[in-house]
């Protein structure tokens, strides 16, 4: 695809909607005019979306409108708004408020009151305790009530026969990153908790643990997780629904020590630590049933970022020989060579990495990642088209190990794309800022301001700001010297890169790193 | 709406007359499931009244602010469904089958053009699954919806220019999904 087709193809959603200026839409008249290819996917576009006005228009049927008022709350209810004074609801794309957060608080001490108890292995009597945000009002905090919670028999009656819940629990609580809500949740029913939220259940009767409603129970109670909590557990129905918060600074200052006292007295449960709390990736993981490829791959990454690089491996190993079909397939591949990489093992993971093809790696200088030393990769386009942008596609954190091995200018991701596949990469780039990969990229190069396709077709450019907008920087001086906007800047560049290549012909490939770990030359 | 805030029911139940067919649809679009659809709609409206006091008419219009609520509960709702969304599409698309919506749409055309329609509407509906959340939505609500891009903004949070962002790679996506379904791929 040339540049400029680049270019229109951004401009066709402004220029449908005639939200282009002069400029652009001059432009985009003389190229359309003159590019076949360009009119032929405008009008493609314009007929799918003419058909998506197929859809049909739906009449809410004739009992809509009183149903809802026959719902509505009595005069005087705390939820009319004749009477309540309260705001929960936020604008502007907001999460909606935090009526019941203050129990969570009240959650949090009963649930660290628990744990403080279960840890000094003492009777404790249990004390009021959290209600269940199911029985909480709407009419502001001021006018929220704790619910008493009798509690039968000694809390360590019940502990006993939930041991290793608990030992979960406090796991979680020390080595939980703050926001994975789904992770912990995959990491509970990995465990096996499951069949123990009953013994749960009698220890906080106030609380209710329902696996067939997505229980959450949840860890740790900083200001970011309060919020993404209550986010997510107000994101569904509020039946059924338990958060369990524990503070950590209640279970002392050194989680890693008491968790480690904990194992030791009770080693029937697993623990997994994540040493370094390391971020986990994002993911929508969900529950699923027990020995099939999701749950063999979702261990796997469990076991990765517990450290348990060989368990991992062996885990998406695992998955990829017992279910060779799966839609996870080339993701298991992908983990499976990190985690063997990790464990450096680089014959296993260069097996692992097969899959993209005739790519060819070699360990950076650190010895922990590969790098891409072939630019014939057409395997990882698809690899990044057939991921979700939210999800941190797995290609881009390939692409993360090519970075290294970058000149400070100009580098070339060398690899085969299509224009389609291009775009995809360009959507997550700019989309999906919290991806794995390209927020890796942004950490090396946070002045990365564009990635686009070489002149080639077959490469893709990324070109740091400082080259174009920086007071020095060269395509700025060529474009102020030369008066061009910057369709023609774009231009210009491509054609500094065509002299650049002439000038040398391996151009196309990356750079070579220097075997004692030097960064390479600066070709600009 | 002013009146809304106040506990007035009357003022509501013409709110609700008013933006019913609006916020349904949308939600149906967004879902791709009209009986939910109705069912969010109801409790869109419900958790309007009870919140009404927290509008602040300075911070937009009154109908951005029933989308807001619209949507942030069908995105909630559309997480928890995200995988039987997708299995129902695909299972529609095996089966060739028609959905009530196809069959309630298809009683007044001659069979051919229930056909035709049948399955552009089974191709619209799937590529709007495919959609990823945050484009279905600025998709749903600027192209179907008809919206503004400042309206869109305030609905799902972000500036002008990153809903002109999103529409556009919405639009491209959707695109490559229909050519997709109907088999003219590139």
């Amino acid at each position: 695809m040339k540049p400029r087709c680049f270019l229109a193809r951004r401009l066709f959603s402004p220029w449908l909607d005639d939200r282009l200026e002069q400029k652009e839409r001059g432009f985009m008249e003389d190229h359309l005019a003159h590019c076949q290819a360009c009119a032929e996917r405008l009008r493609s576009l314009r007929g799918a979306l003419d058909q998506a006005r197929f859809l049909e228009v739906v009449e809410p049927g004739s009992g809509f409108e009183a149903e809802i008022l026959a719902a509505l709350p009595p005069v005087g209810h705390a939820d009319d708004p004749a009477r309540s004074g309260s705001s929960a609801l936020a604008f502007r794309g907001e999460r909606q408020g935090v009526r019941w957060l203050p129990h969570l608080g009240l959650a949090t001490a009963t649930a660290a009151a628990l744990l403080v108890g279960f840890l000094v292995r003492d009777f404790l009597p249990f004390a009021p305790g959290p209600a269940n945000v199911e029985t909480l009002g709407t009419d502001g905090f001021a006018s929220l009530t704790p619910t008493p919670v009798e509690v039968r028999g000694s809390v360590t009656d019940h502990l006993n026969r939930s041991q290793a819940a608990f030992l979960q629990l406090a796991s979680l609580a020390g080595q939980a990153p703050r926001d994975e809500l789904h992770i912990i949740q995959s990491e509970l029913e990995l465990s096996g908790l499951r069949p123990r939220t009953a013994a749960l259940r009698r220890v906080v009767p106030a609380v209710e643990f329902d696996w067939k409603n997505d229980v959450l129970v949840y860890l740790d109670a900083t200001k970011v997780l309060l919020d993404r909590v209550e986010r997510t557990v107000r994101s569904r129905p509020v039946s059924g629904e338990t958060v369990v918060l524990v503070r950590q600074e209640v279970l002392g200052s050194n989680i890693l020590d008491t968790i480690d006292a904990l194992q030791r007295s009770f080693a029937d449960g697993p623990v997994w630590v994540t040493a370094d709390g390391k971020q986990r990736p994002e993911g929508r993981w969900t529950r699923v049933a027990p020995d099939d490829d999701v749950n063999l791959f979702l261990e796997g990454k469990n076991r990765y970022y517990a450290g348990d690089f060989v368990g991992a491996a062996q885990c998406f190993e695992e998955c990829n020989r017992r279910f060779p079909r799966s839609w996870l397939g080339r993701d298991a591949s992908f983990w499976q060579g990190q985690s063997a990489l990790q464990c450096g093992n680089v014959s296993e993971a260069r097996g692992a990495f097969s899959f993209v093809g005739k790519a060819t790696f070699r360990l950076d200088p650190l010895g922990r990642k590969l790098v891409q030393r072939n630019r014939e990769m057409g395997a990882l386009s698809f690899e990044v088209k057939s991921s979700s942008s939210d999800a941190g596609p797995s290609g881009c954190m390939l692409l993360t190990g090519e970075a290294d091995c970058l000149d400070t200018n100009t580098f070339v991701i060398a690899m085969e794309v299509e224009s389609n596949d291009f775009e995809q990469l360009v959507e997550v780039s700019a989309s999906a800022p919290a991806a794995m990969g390209i927020r890796r990229m942004a950490d090396y190069f946070p002045q990365l301001v564009e990635i686009r396709l070489g002149p080639d077709a077959k490469e893709l450019v990324v070109i740091r700001r400082s080259a174009i907008a920086g007071k020095n920087g060269r395509f700025r001086k060529v474009a102020e010297k030369e008066g061009l906007d910057i369709v023609r800047l774009l231009e210009t560049l491509s054609v500094h890169e065509q002299k650049d290549e002439k000038a040398q012909p391996d151009a196309g490939h990356p750079p070579e790193v220097n075997p004692d770990g030097g960064r390479p030359d600066d070709r600009r | 709406m002013s009146a809304v805030q106040n506990g007035d029911r009357e003022s509501f139940g013409r709110l609700v007359a008013r933006h019913k067919v609006p916020i349904v649809n949308f939600l149906y679009r967004y879902t791709l499931d009209r009986d939910l659809a109705e069912d969010l709609a109801q409790e869109v409206f419900l958790r309007v009244f009870r919140e009404a006091r927290s509008f602040d008419p300075l911070r937009g219009k009154a109908t951005t602010w029933i989308y807001t609520v619209a949507r942030n509960l069908a995105r909630d709702v559309a997480r928890r469904k995200k995988f039987e969304l997708k299995a129902n599409s695909a299972f529609c698309e095996r089966r060739g089958r028609l959905t009530p919506a196809d069959m309630a749409t298809s009683l007044d055309d001659d069979p051919v053009s229930a056909l035709e329609r049948k399955e552009t509407m089974k191709a619209v509906r799937s590529s709007l699954a495919r959609l990823p959340e945050k484009y279905r939505a600025v998709f749903v609500l600027c192209e179907l919806q008809e919206l503004s891009y400042q309206d869109v903004g305030a609905v799902v949070g972000c500036s002008e220019k990153t809903v002109s962002s999103r529409l556009s790679r919405a639009r491209d996506r959707f695109r490559r999904e229909m050519e997709h379904f109907v088999g003219t791929r590139r």
